[in-house]
């Protein structure tokens, strides 16, 4: 079901009388932003979990240590230095989370102002903006949580820039979001199938040598850096994955994460495939994908998704369904012993999310979205 | 005159050479049966079902370890599930048709095994659109005495080699769903068909490559090919898998007992001192590995000693001509694309002697897996195909070409496992082994 792109709520507030519609956007997304830094705010009691909370009880946060030269992290360069900075600056723990938090309503504020500049490109309503990155339980509950509002910050940024055609900034930010959280390096092939064909090359180093040039100067420093950074995950077991149903015992996850592998290759090659297929739908498709086959897909990574929803202007039953189950992960997580295992509340919720996500995949590939104009 | 007619006839009837085809698989079909009984267990199953498991079983080579697994199955037991259960249902129904007998473990399999000759025969013509080579291939493979032998016992081979010859066919004609449907038989059969599978989406990847202007066009085009054979294969193995787990209640999922067969697989490492038989030795016919004796029964009469059973594992005169199939191969392969003109046969060749043979070097030599030389016989097709197909069109390499094929049944007639007193006397006369 998709709402048109000119209905009337929209077209109230799409002139840009007054200063916009922009204002409102931001003013409700610094709500959003409270909200979510009360929630997980670790002085008031019975606070939802949140994995930067969770990185102070480290000596890389409380230390501080220089991530990836004194200690190891698990997220690339970008997002270690936004611990280290918050570290440094906050000091004691309602510093660094203050710090952090406002680092992260930088990126959230961001990603409102370039969605929001996308999305009136392609005529799409704003409230499509507001709904998505602004009412989504996700944001409430995950925004100040882990680096995924950084990567959307800079990706959407860099898509932005894409679409205005200036390619080398586009592909400079594409490189900073690669260096925030690596996932957006699956978007290149796309983003190059939308680039002049005289420009990829160009594109393609832009977007390739400050992302291999801070990891090779970390190589540098220390060797040790990519099996502690990257190869950690490769190394993880099944976390709200759908395929723990196939996979229910912790043993068989070598064979679930090639499973894994399997999938997330021939759903890519599949989207990269598509012909002539609209950027955003097809950004929105291979993270979808990704999400889909990750072994690996914790609720925050729903982040990725939100303000792509919004640029396409489309509201789907699947989507409330996909945002109910995501939240619940969180809020039945501590309450099971074993909320990883398959049987587990957490899990049956995942495997409801991704069914959600499913069905908005195939909506979105058989577009059903609402047509932007161009 | 009616009947020099009736004389022409039936010429004409032989002269067609699908039924020649016919007629070479139902002789094949006659000599396994014949051979079939043999050896015939002197003890009762219930004494040959746990290990050791003794010589008057009448069990032959792997058979040891299939029969009795069978044997359990029936009891209800999830027993050998480092194999798919296809191969082992049809040694099943045979007992269960026929009696715990050689005639129950042996004649499904050896069913399986003749009618591989005739789709033998069927791929190298849909391959060649010759009837010759067809003719010739299916020969080859019908006088391989290794193969023969491997498929006339109870083991997973014959299934896993007919079901992924009928896959090959279907997919040469290009009727996709049916051919991911007969991989998934043999896949289901024997996990190492899935190498058949990969060589025959490789080769359509070439296929693609070499005919469409992109290589996004060829890639959408393979992998639409891909979903219909990989993903229809597949799910008739999990299906195969699901059923097999969920009546003997191994398995939670079939995914999780494909982890099972995926690290059991892994974790057969051989180790230094260990006697290996590297791939190359299955080849090599200067350094072969030796004959490996799967059941052998010796008499000793009047001081000359025969072998009136004796199913060995050895390398045949097909197996000989390997390297000079695959060089040619390669060889035609060029000179046809430098003539601008898509080398078919000769890519299918390759695809399907790299990833049914070549593979298993780094597998023995890199991961230090264990390897056998009857793994080869899933790779006998591709060989059974080049040979006519390098050596057709000219009356000398024809002459050669049927000299190999006369040394093949040669070799087939020396070494055959169950012989009858005369061709023993014959063979023990010009001096031969028998």
């Amino acid at each position: 079901m998709g709402i048109g792109v000119r209905d009337p709520m929209s077209a109230s507030f799409s002139r840009d009388e007054g200063g916009g519609p922009l204002p409102i956007i931001l003013a409700a997304g610094l709500s959003t932003f409270l909200i979510s830094f009360i929630l997980h705010h670790p002085d008031i009691p019975n606070s939802i979990y949140s994995d930067i909370v969770s990185f102070w009880s480290r000596p890389l946060a409380y230390g501080p240590l220089i991530p990836y030269v004194e200690s190891s992290f698990e997220y690339p360069p970008i997002s270690g230095l936004i611990l280290y900075v918050s570290s440094i600056i906050g000091r004691n723990l309602n510093g660094y989370y203050l710090t952090f938090s406002l680092i992260l309503l930088s990126a959230y504020i961001a990603t409102l102002i370039a969605t929001y500049l996308i999305s009136r490109r392609r005529g799409v309503g704003w409230e499509y903006v507001l709904m998505f990155l602004v009412l989504s339980p996700s944001m409430y509950f995950y925004l100040v949580y882990n680096f995924d509002i950084v990567l959307t910050a800079f990706l959407m940024t860099s898509l932005l820039l894409l679409i205005k055609g200036r390619i080398v900034s586009s592909a400079l930010t594409f490189s900073l979001a690669a260096l925030s959280k690596l996932s957006n390096l699956i978007l290149l092939p796309i983003i190059l199938m939308h680039v002049e064909r005289n420009k990829r090359l160009t594109y393609l180093l832009y977007a390739l040598a400050p992302f291999a040039a801070v990891n090779l100067t970390l190589y540098l420093i220390n060797p040790v850096v990519f099996s502690e950074t990257y190869l950690y995950h490769v190394r993880w077991g099944l976390e709200n994955a759908w395929f723990i149903v196939l996979f229910p015992s912790e043993g068989s996850w070598d064979t679930a994460r090639l499973f894994s592998l399997f999938l997330a290759g021939y759903g890519l090659l599949k989207v990269y495939l598509i012909d002539d297929m609209e950027l955003f739908r097809r950004v929105f498709m291979a993270f979808a994908v990704l999400l889909l086959s990750s072994y690996v897909f914790t609720p925050q990574m729903v982040i990725w998704l939100l303000p792509l929803l919004a640029v396409l202007g489309r509201v789907s039953p699947a989507y409330y369904v996909m945002e109910v189950a995501n939240v619940g992960i969180i809020l039945t997580w501590f309450l099971s012993p074993e909320p990883t295992k398959w049987g587990s509340l957490p899990q049956y919720l995942a495997v409801l999310r991704a069914s959600a996500l499913f069905y908005l995949l195939m909506e979105v590939y058989r577009g059903g979205a609402s047509q932007p104009r161009a | 005159m009616l009947l020099s007619q009736e004389l022409r006839g039936r010429v004409r009837f032989l002269g067609n050479p699908h039924i020649l085809l016919i007629l070479l698989t139902a002789l094949i079909l006659g000599l396994k049966l014949y051979i079939l009984p043999n050896p015939w267990p002197k003890l009762p199953p219930e004494e040959c079902t746990e290990p050791p498991i003794k010589t008057d079983c009448g069990l032959i080579f792997d058979e040891a370890h299939y029969v009795p697994a069978v044997r359990k199955m029936m009891r209800g037991e999830a027993v050998n599930n480092e194999h798919p259960p296809l191969s082992k249902a049809l040694i099943l129904a045979g007992i269960l048709l026929f009696g715990d007998n050689p005639w129950g473990w042996r004649l499904l399999i050896t069913l399986c095994g003749a009618l591989s000759i005739y789709f033998m025969g069927r791929v190298a013509h849909s391959l060649t659109r010759s009837w010759k080579t067809g003719l010739m291939a299916a020969a080859f493979l019908a006088f391989d005495i290794s193969a023969f032998n491997l498929s006339s016992i109870a083991m997973l081979d014959a299934p896993a080699m007919l079901f992924s010859l009928l896959a090959a066919y279907l997919f040469l004609e290009n009727r996709l769903m049916l051919s991911g449907l007969a991989m998934g038989l043999a896949l289901s059969s024997k996990t190492s068909s899935a190498f058949v599978l990969i060589s025959l989406l490789a080769f359509r990847f070439f296929h693609e490559v070499y005919w469409r202007d992109s290589l996004r066009e060829a890639l959408r085009r393979w992998l639409s090919v891909f979903e219909k054979v990989g993903f229809i294969s597949f799910a008739v193995l999990i299906v195969s898998l699901g059923i097999y787990d969920y009546s003997l209640n191994a398995f939670n999922t079939p995914f999780e007992h494909i982890d099972y067969m995926l690290n059991y697989h892994s974790s057969l490492r051989y180790k230094e001192g260990d006697v290996v038989y590297l791939p190359l030795s299955w080849t090599n016919p200067i350094f072969p590995y030796p004959r490996t004796p799967y059941f052998v029964v010796t008499v000793t009469v009047d001081g000359r000693e025969y072998h009136p059973v004796a199913y060995y594992g050895m390398q045949t005169p097909l197996w000989w001509m390997t390297w000079l199939v695959a060089a040619l191969s390669a060889i035609m392969a060029y000179g046809e694309l430098r003539r601008g003109r898509f080398p078919k046969v000769e890519m299918f060749i390759l695809s399907w002697f790299i990833f049914t043979y070549i593979v298993y070097f780094p597998i023995a030599h890199i991961l230090g897996r264990w390897v056998y030389p009857f793994y080869f016989y899933m790779t006998l097709p591709a060989i059974a195909i080049g040979l006519p197909r390098i050596l057709e069109g000219e009356s000398f390499s024809e002459t050669i070409l049927l000299l190999l094929l006369i040394s093949q049944i040669i070799w087939f007639v020396v070494w055959f496992p169950v012989k009858p007193q005369w061709l023993i006397d014959f063979l023990l006369f010009i001096g031969a082994p028998a």
